[in-house]
């Protein structure tokens, strides 16, 4: 094709238009509220016009070409069940319930307002209770029900990371010593009478970050302990349950959510800091869903809860690496879990901007237009490392397509001029630094508590 | 007598279980063979992707594309280039397998939907862009590449389609050309999506490989393609035409309680104004109120869009207000129109905020006749409780594309079916004076049978010299898949059920 010397920028191309429109969800602030969802309505899947809106910014559809991969193809095969239309296979129907990320950005165009990702997390739990599960998915179950994480990895292991961070270990060790006090002076249900004050916050690690990327643990801890903060983390600390909430499982999260509800009740923290996107998600969603609105305590994002204290401390905070003059460029990917999911996207670009020696580009599609890694829903746990074994089959395809997904994230941040790609995601973060690992790309891909543990705040 | 009876009985269904095994191995021999050419994934007889890519993307029920379970394929193929896409139509029409070509699927009117089973050919991996050439204003494309993807890659150049439809977010430069692609974004200002087709590859559907340009004087013309959905071949690639990146963009609106007035004002936008506008469109009000929280007071809004430098639009504006007095328009708050502008792909569909299925026809009707189909649209609408709106947009030279909508809910069976009876009213009285329906697929082809005898015979004549099994995607244009005299029973009862419950 003739690219090459004829292609301008597009920002430097004087026009009004004609508007890209897809770039930008249509607004919805002069829409009528849907009339036609009644009071009972389980399931919004119903008033899918199919109008195909969801298609075009469907990544895996983008790569698959399947009708059964976006949003409106996979309400016509809910709604075909439905109506006993067609039969229910638990073999042939499992890629059109798993081969999507809920990444939610069917949710943020749909005309008609229908909760795409509510529809699919109950259409996976409906298909699971009929039978219809793939194999890798039971052994995720298993590892999970058995070892309190998705990794096979032994439970007692969980806190082998704290040995590169010394704040970290601090925190550990304030945590032990908080259980004992809790065990001495209390019983469950009976926080009132404890005569010691508890540590106000909480340090959710999460599976991923504490057996496969320590680095960010450690990071994360050590910014936390830059900002003067004295946190615990929580030792009795078991999986969110996000895998099993997201695969059709979620009956079986309920045991996971108890336990770390009543155990961080029981440690008497105020506010839960996650530097995981995905149990922060768990955590604001599910687990407030189960404690009827009010947990009792208070959930912050890393990037939240360190834009906060930096504000409130009248911190200031420079980049060591590299000068005013000479910043880093950067480019910021919205992860679907904190941001679809939860809402939170300025305050991570805001913390980024007060960073001198930083500057920020954006790229073409960001906050709830932002493209998915390619790891969500489980896509990449499911089918994500299953090519080897199949060859050529739709599944060895689907890893094609996840590989192709996230291809197409990084090569939208190279067009930004970044030099590194900041998300603040471990799934995002291991799924894009993967291929600019095996790309050998010039972009560097890291999280946003590396990118602080490297930054100095000073007042 | 008895036993002959069964005997014969015995034969019959031994024949039919023969004929099943017979059609159960050439389906498996074929898709073994076209998975030789085509990667496997791409051949695909999953039960749940052939329910979904068996149907348009409509909010009709399903029973509006499921024609006496024909509807189904038995199997889907998705190639990604023109010379794979041959080779499987050749196949095909080896086998006598009936195709049917699909890419966005958009068009409704089962536009995209198998009426024979058989085999669908799904086109959008054919989605390269090929060559631009900014000098001479030109692009090549794959068929298969949705107009959103054509227009961001363009507007890298500088360059924008001249003609695409208010679809583009979900849509496909090959459907636009096979629909009618007569209306949408640009063509009040640029002409049809034909007007800008430089040429195009086709595979006939004895798989043959037909470059067809302008000046070409083959079997086959450009304007046998355009709007013949498909049944004379897939279009595999497109060269168009293009138009340079404008610098200036002016939304003029106004509000009217006359529809004479309104159709006026409308009409003067196309012919009074220096330069065209790049879209026009008249609404009920009605049709802004089922979406919108605000919406103008009028009943009627009709609006512009200009597209050009900033003195073209300056000029164009300064005269669409001029002319908009003469008719006693009231301007629409300029946010409003902005809001229209964005939304201009989600506009209708919002609609489906108020009502679990939409219900639509779109006529093609002449400016001239526009204010008697409006006045009789109005007349009839009420007589019924049931919501009912309509919008227009500006289409080729002098003509206008009307889309009504009945917004009903398949559970209330009498109430749906007569929206579609109302609709249908509205279809025959069209056709009756001299106009048409925009999109006829298949839902809508007995019209034409009805209507377009002449128009009709001769489209059957190349049918029958290059698909004589009619194998290719039937059911459009030439032969209907359903009666008149049937649907004309089936809505007069409706109008008698609903007239009754009306009463109770």
């Amino acid at each position: 094709m003739s690219e090459g010397k004829d292609k301008k920028n597009i920002r430097d191309v004087v026009t009004t238009g004609p508007p890209v429109a897809g770039l930008v969800s249509p607004s919805r602030e002069n829409l009528i509220e849907p009339k036609t969802k009644a009071k009972d309505e389980k399931f919004g899947y119903d008033r899918c016009t199919h109008c195909g809106y969801c298609r075009h910014v469907c990544k895996v559809y983008n790569t698959s070409w399947s009708e059964t991969d976006y949003a409106g193809g996979r309400n016509r095969i809910i709604k075909a069940l439905d109506r006993k239309d067609i039969k229910f296979d638990k073999e042939e129907i499992i890629p059109s319930v798993y081969r999507c990320m809920l990444c939610g950005n069917c949710k943020v165009v749909c005309p008609v307002g229908i909760d795409t990702l509510e529809v699919f997390q109950s259409f996976r739990k409906a298909v699971v209770k009929k039978g219809a599960m793939p194999e890798k998915l039971k052994g995720l179950r298993k590892s999970i029900l058995s070892n309190n994480n998705p990794f096979l990895e032994q439970h007692t292991d969980r806190f082998n990371w704290c040995d590169g961070s010394e704040d970290g270990k601090q925190a550990y060790e304030r945590a032990i010593k908080d259980l004992a006090v809790i065990n001495n002076e209390i019983t469950a249900g009976d926080l009132e009478a404890r005569k010691e004050k508890p540590h106000k916050v909480g340090y959710f690690v999460g599976c991923t970050s504490a057996y496969r990327n320590k680095e960010l643990v450690n990071a994360t801890s050590e910014v936390l302990g830059k900002l003067g903060i004295e946190f615990v983390v929580f030792p009795e600390e078991r999986c969110c349950g996000s895998v099993l909430f997201r695969t059709g499982l979620e009956d079986e999260a309920l045991d996971l959510v108890k336990h770390n509800y009543k155990m961080i009740r029981e440690s008497g923290v105020s506010e839960v800091v996650f530097s995981c996107s995905g149990c922060f998600s768990t955590f604001t969603l599910e687990y407030t869903k189960y404690a009827g609105g009010n947990l009792g305590f208070d959930l912050s994002h890393l990037t939240q809860y360190a834009l906060r204290i930096v504000k409130e401390k009248n911190l200031k905070i420079r980049y060591t690496k590299r000068s005013k003059d000479n910043p880093l460029l950067i480019t910021y990917h919205d992860p679907c879990h904190l941001g679809r999911y939860c809402g939170v996207y300025e305050e991570p670009r805001e913390l980024l901007q007060m960073i001198e020696g930083i500057k920020l580009f954006e790229m073409k599609h960001n906050r709830d237009m932002a493209w998915c890694c390619g790891a969500g829903g489980g896509v990449k746990a499911l089918y994500g490392d299953v090519a080897g074994e199949i060859g050529r089959d739709r599944i060895a395809e689907t890893r094609t397509c996840m590989v192709r997904i996230r291809e197409d994230r990084l090569k939208e941040a190279l067009e930004t001029n970044a030099e590194v790609l900041v998300s603040s995601c471990v799934f995002c973060k291991n799924n894009l630094f993967q291929v600019a690992n095996e790309d050998n790309s010039p972009i560097k891909v890291m999280d946003i508590s590396q990118l602080l543990n490297d930054c100095e705040f000073y007042q | 007598m008895n036993e002959t009876i069964t005997e014969e009985k015995k034969k019959g269904d031994l024949t039919q279980t023969l004929e099943k095994v017979k059609k159960r191995r050439r389906k498996r021999n074929f898709e073994e063979i076209v998975k030789g050419f085509i990667s496997p994934y791409h051949v695909s007889t999953n039960r749940y992707e052939l329910e979904s890519a068996s149907a348009d993307l409509t909010s009709l029920p399903s029973y509006h594309y499921k024609f006496k379970k024909n509807y189904l394929a038995s199997i889907i193929v998705r190639p990604a280039d023109t010379e794979s896409l041959s080779l499987l139509i050749k196949k095909c029409w080896e086998l006598s397998l009936p195709v049917t070509i699909r890419s966005a699927g958009t068009s409704c009117f089962s536009s995209a939907t198998p009426a024979k089973g058989g085999v669908i050919i799904d086109v959008r991996r054919i989605n390269k862009v090929e060559h631009i050439d900014t000098e001479n204003m030109t692009v090549k494309v794959g068929a298969g590449i949705s107009w959103l993807n054509l227009i961001e890659k363009l507007s890298d150049y500088g360059l924008a389609p001249k003609a695409y439809p208010t679809s583009f977010k979900t849509s496909c430069v090959g459907g636009f050309i096979a629909t009618p692609g007569k209306a949408g974004i640009g063509v009040p200002k640029y002409g049809t999506m034909a007007d800008s087709i430089i040429s195009l590859t086709i595979v006939l559907p004895n798989g043959k490989i037909e470059y067809i340009s302008k000046d070409s004087n083959g079997e086959i013309s450009l304007e046998d393609i355009t709007g013949t959905y498909g049944i004379y071949g897939a279009i595999s690639e497109v060269e168009l035409s293009l138009t340079n990146l404008k610098t200036s963009l002016e939304i003029v609106g106004y509000g009217f309680s006359s529809l004479e007035d309104a159709i006026n004002y409308y009409k003067a936008l196309m012919s009074k104004v220096p330069d065209k506008p790049f879209f026009l469109s008249i609404s009920e009000r009605k049709f802004e109120q089922y979406s919108h929280i605000n919406f103008p007071n009028q009943d009627w809004l009709v609006w512009a869009v200009f597209y050009d430098d900033p003195e073209e639009t300056f000029r164009s504006v300064s005269v669409s207000d001029r002319i908009a007095q003469n008719f006693k328009g009231a301007r629409v708050d300029e946010s409003y129109l902005k809001e229209k502008w964005r939304d201009i792909s989600d506009a209708e569909v919002a609609i489906g905020r108020t009502s679990r299925n939409i219900i639509f026809q779109e006529y093609w009707i002449s400016n001239e006749r526009l204010l008697p189909f409006y006045e009789s649209y109005l007349k009839r609408a009420s007589k019924y409780k049931f919501p009912i709106a309509t919008y227009t947009i500006s289409g080729e030279e002098g003509w206008s594309r009307v889309k009504i909508f009945g917004l009903s809910d398949i559970t209330r069976p009498i109430e749906f079916f007569t929206v579609k009876a109302f609709l249908h009213d509205l279809s025959m009285e069209a056709f009756k004076q001299g106009d048409s329906l925009y999109t006829i697929g298949i839902v809508n082809t007995f019209y034409l049978l009805k209507y377009k005898r002449e128009f009709v015979e001769n489209r059957k004549v190349l049918k029958i010299k290059l698909d004589p099994k009619d194998l290719f995607n039937s059911y459009r244009i030439i032969k209907a898949r359903m009666k008149l005299w049937r649907i004309s029973l089936l809505f007069t009862t409706a109008k008698l059920l609903y007239k009754i419950s009306l009463k109770k």
